[in-house]
């Protein structure tokens, strides 16, 4: 029959299209991880031979070890921040009606649709203004501000999802309001702030379009330090550094899988 | 209309068998089977359903009655078995090739097209020319009243218009069987009682053989030709209404339709004895270890003109219902559930006593 | 009530104030200086002359047509290629979408340079690619694969897609499966299902997927720079040019208000239309009009 036909198509289509779809979304990490063990002297795909010269050669590399300590650093403290300064401000849209709220929410996560270059270029004007310009603080500013939409997004989910009738339930069994805080929101709430953190984590570790306006010339980043030497030599030290931040993107993932689910961020 | 009519159990009971020989059979369920894994959600189901007849699935959740209806529907392929509808094996077709109309528990109306294009929707589907395909949504939103709301919007309806949407759209296409499942569940207790007698009434004006699946044994007592009582995927009993309530096959049955007395002992010499050594006559019973069932108008308090044996027991409980009083009452160490009316002031408390006696003609017996 | 409002402030200062301060405040700056007279990093006056450069010249106005060309191209691509994979993780059950999930979602957090440094290594003179190709025979001697428009094209889509995916499966998410057997039931095969019922409930989802996924791709600047080179030219590239090589902050300030005009545009337009869409889908004024 036509119509039989037409289905059996429709999943046969669907079945190539999806497996191909996960194979391509892997592609360029597996490819990165695969060359870094190239024994050969350049990137080349399939690599010639194994060996680990190339990370013995990144780890004594001064440029790519300083960068990747800036981007350590910078990661946690602006995760450290921007928890700080989203969890109030999910908390207010979830608790409370104001005027002007959805204005708040818009703005507060519109960082993640300002395009990054605009962005980029406002920063590096008002920091050369204020004279930061190609600090560390320049740096932590902006990737505060592009990390603060992923903490509010999921932290917003949370509270959400979050029953507050559990709240009332404990305050009826004679809980004080300290006791509910500790024994229950915080509690239920841990894994959504444990995704939030991972997800300004990783967003702020990866983060090459804001980084290269703000981090030329002084203290810049992994990613910018990856950029500008892709841009001028292509060897295969750059793979095994990628491998480096596959491996501590993959392990802070992994943290969110453990804890919470990959559902719960999107 | 060829249905059976309601009238006293034995009767109904014939009636029932004769149309099932005489009539079309619409539906033909054999041996049908659904596993997962080692658990049975259906196994052993055998059923004919003759044209016209409405027949309810009944069980507790959890008990395959979902399932079964679903098979037909062909959402869940059995495991084994096979399926017929109007004498074609359907088994393995898709459900947009079976000739079942259902109406789902929620619904399911389209959110995006209004009243009217819900009912053409299948119509489209099966090719129908634009002006029939009109005249027949006209038709349908006639017959379940809801003509003046054909350009409304699933959403701005109340849960019993929804529902006779639900209906008429499904109806639309003329089915060989229409499928309900859990058809009132998502009304108010008041909506559901007033839309059982509607639905009743518009399907005898259609005449179109039904299957619906409730746990509510009420509807099934009110709405059906035949009930088929489910328990752990398999058949418990099948019968007219009358049928599952007066003579239930087993303690299950006796339990989950309606209230009953249950008491635990043995028929000697057409005699039945209690555990605790009560004695109620038991003509024609045979030997052996046996449940006596007593549904509760069976019972009464003890009055002027003795109908047999007289008990006298200790009031357990006595909960008042209006109409009725629901009266727990202790006889040794059997207990009976009696249902009365009592005027105002006379009531039995908890601690009374109270003299009961039986109505030999309500005793039944199922195995142990 | 008063407490509860000190409350409120306090909660609302700290990230009000960052976001005042370190986005409004900058590209407020940078909206006057798009005015400036001049080509240098510090420049003053007012003139629309950075608007006019940009505006007026044919070289120009073709990278912007290049560039919304990409982005759109990437916005269809993604929503003809994600949508599926979208809708089969909507429909998955729990367990096995959170591994899939996995998949989908690691790539959005890795570092961007990254994956455009894979991908510089899959399709480079001794990349992937070349190697399949010359292994099966297909050619003899390496292929240029890229620096090409559809090079740029394919990392944008493997980029941005995961966005689509998400956005497609939390839209799908939202339909009641259930819809779809009653479309069964009413006759309609798997096809019709999906175009009658399945896609239009849809269209919320593809519609912020395909928003983002245009905003994303316009923005772009390091994987057109890498991967498409000199040959391909997009505004955002062009922008980071301007800022870090040529220092010409004024250009490029107008240059970003225009893109930031495109991205602002098409997220209104899609607003609309899906505000216009509601209205017309659950008929809210059709049927006020008619009781």
């Amino acid at each position: 029959m036509q119509a039989g036909a037409r289905d059996k198509a429709m999943a046969v289509t669907g079945l190539i299209l999806r497996a191909s779809v996960y194979i391509t979304l892997a592609l360029p990490a597996v490819i990165v991880v695969i060359s870094s063990f190239t024994a050969g002297e350049s990137l080349r795909f399939p690599p010639e031979g194994f060996s680990l010269k190339w990370y013995k050669a990144a780890v004594n590399s001064e440029p790519f070890m300083t960068s990747l300590w800036v981007s350590v650093r910078l990661a946690c403290i602006s995760t450290v921040l921007s928890l700080l300064i989203g969890l109030p401000a999910a908390f207010a849209l979830d608790r409370y009606a104001f005027r002007g709220k959805e204005l708040f929410r818009t703005l507060a996560l519109s960082p993640l649709v300002v395009p990054m270059v605009v962005l980029g270029l406002g920063l590096l004007q008002f920091m050369a203004w204020l004279g930061w310009n190609q600090t560390f603080w320049s740096l932590l500013t902006g990737h505060v501000l592009i990390t603060l939409p992923y903490v509010v997004r999921t932290l917003t989910a949370g509270f959400f999802m979050f029953d507050k009738r559990l709240e009332q339930a404990a305050m009826n069994l004679r809980a004080t309001p300290w006791t509910v805080l500790r024994r229950i929101t915080l509690p239920l709430l841990a894994p959504s702030v444990i995704s939030a953190g991972v997800f300004a984590f990783v967003a702020s570790f990866g983060n090459i379009t804001i980084s290269v306006f703000l981090g030329f010339g002084g203290e810049t980043t992994l990613p910018v330090q990856i950029f500008t030497y892709v841009e001028h030599s292509y060897d295969p030290i750059l793979a095994a550094v990628s491998t480096l931040v596959i491996v501590v993107t993959l392990t802070v993932i992994a943290i969110v899988e453990k804890f919470s689910g990959m559902d719960n961020i999107v | 209309m060829n249905k059976t009519p309601g009238t006293p159990a034995a009767q109904s009971l014939q009636s029932a068998q004769a149309g099932a020989d005489s009539a079309e059979i619409v539906v033909f369920l054999a041996d049908l089977r659904k596993s997962y894994g080692n658990f049975d959600a259906v196994k052993d189901f055998t059923l004919n359903i003759h044209k016209g007849e409405l027949v309810c699935l009944l069980g507790p959740s959890g008990c395959g009655k979902t399932t079964t209806l679903r098979m037909i529907a062909g959402f869940i392929e059995p495991t084994s078995g096979r399926i017929e509808i109007s004498g074609q094996d359907v088994s393995l077709l898709p459900p947009y090739k079976r000739d079942t109309g259902m109406v789902f528990q929620s619904y399911a109306l389209f959110p995006h097209m209004s009243v009217e294009a819900n009912v053409a929707f299948g119509l489209e589907n099966l090719g129908i020319a634009p002006d029939k395909r009109k005249n027949r949504v006209l038709e349908m939103l006639q017959l379940v009243e809801l003509e003046h709301l054909a350009g409304r919007y699933p959403k701005e309806l109340s849960g019993g218009q929804q529902q006779r949407v639900a209906l008429a759209r499904a109806l639309a296409l003329h089915p060989a069987v229409l499928l309900l499942d859990e058809p009132f569940s998502n009304l108010d207790a008041q909506l559901r009682i007033r839309l059982r007698e509607e639905l009743r009434k518009l399907i005898g004006r259609v005449n179109i053989t039904t299957i619906f699946v409730t746990h509510d044994q009420e509807e099934a007592l009110m709405l059906s030709d035949r009930i088929v009582v489910m328990r752990n995927g398999g058949i418990e009993q099948i019968g007219t209404p009358e049928d599952i309530y007066e003579n239930p096959g087993t303690r299950f049955v006796a339990e989950f339709i309606g209230n009953c007395s249950l008491l635990q002992g043995m028929v000697k010499d057409g005699v039945f004895t209690s555990e605790t050594g009560l004695s109620i006559p038991a003509p024609g019973r045979k030997d052996g270890n046996c449940l006596l069932v007593l549904r509760p108008e069976y019972i009464r308090p003890a009055s002027g003109k003795a109908l047999g044996q007289r008990y006298a027991g200790l009031v357990e409980s006595s909960d008042y219902y209006g109409s009725l009083t629901r009266i727990m009452l202790s006889v040794g160490r059997d207990s009976f559930l009696l249902e009365a009316h009592f005027p105002p002031g006379t009531r039995p408390r908890k601690g009374d006593r109270l003299e009961l006696e039986i109505d030999p003609h309500g005793v039944r017996f199922v195995e142990a | 009530m008063a407490g509860s409002r000190t409350k409120l402030a306090l909660l609302l200062a700290p990230p009000l104030l960052l976001l005042v301060t370190f986005m409004l405040l900058p590209l407020l700056g940078l909206f006057r200086s798009s005015f400036f007279v001049g080509s240098g990093p510090i420049a003053s006056g007012f003139s629309f002359e950075q608007y006019a450069k940009f505006l007026l010249d044919e070289y120009y106005l073709g990278v912007l047509a290049e560039t919304i060309g990409i982005g759109l191209s990437s916005a269809v691509l993604s929503v003809l290629i994600g949508y599926p994979v979208g809708y089969s993780l909507a429909r998955l059950p729990a367990e096995k979408r959170r591994r899939r999930l996995i998949l989908v979602i690691l790539p959005m957090t890795l570092s961007l340079v990254v994956v455009v440094f894979g991908w510089l290594v899959a399709l480079g003179r001794n990349g992937l690619l070349n190697s399949i190709l010359m292994g099966l025979g297909v050619i003899d001697s390496p292929g240029r694969f890229l620096f090409n428009r559809a090079a740029v094209l394919l990392v944008l889509v493997q980029q941005y897609l995961p966005f689509m995916i998400l956005s497609v499966m939390s839209g799908v998410a939202q339909i009641d499966p259930v819809l779809e057997q009653a479309a069964a039931n009413l006759r309609a095969d798997r096809f019709t299902t999906f175009r009658r019922v399945i896609l239009p409930l849809s269209i919320p989802g593809i519609l912020s997927g395909f928003t983002l996924v245009f905003i994303l791709s316009v923005s772009a600047f390091i994987t057109p720079k890498l991967i498409g080179g000199s040959r391909v030219q997009m505004i955002g590239s062009l922008i980071y040019e301007q800022v870090l090589t040529v220092l010409n902050w004024p250009f490029s300030a107008a240059m970003s208000f225009v893109l930031l005009t495109l991205t602002l545009g098409l997220t209104a337009l899609a607003n609309t239309l899906l505000a216009v869409r509601f209205t017309a889908d659950q008929g809210k004024k059709h049927a006020s009009r008619r009781a």
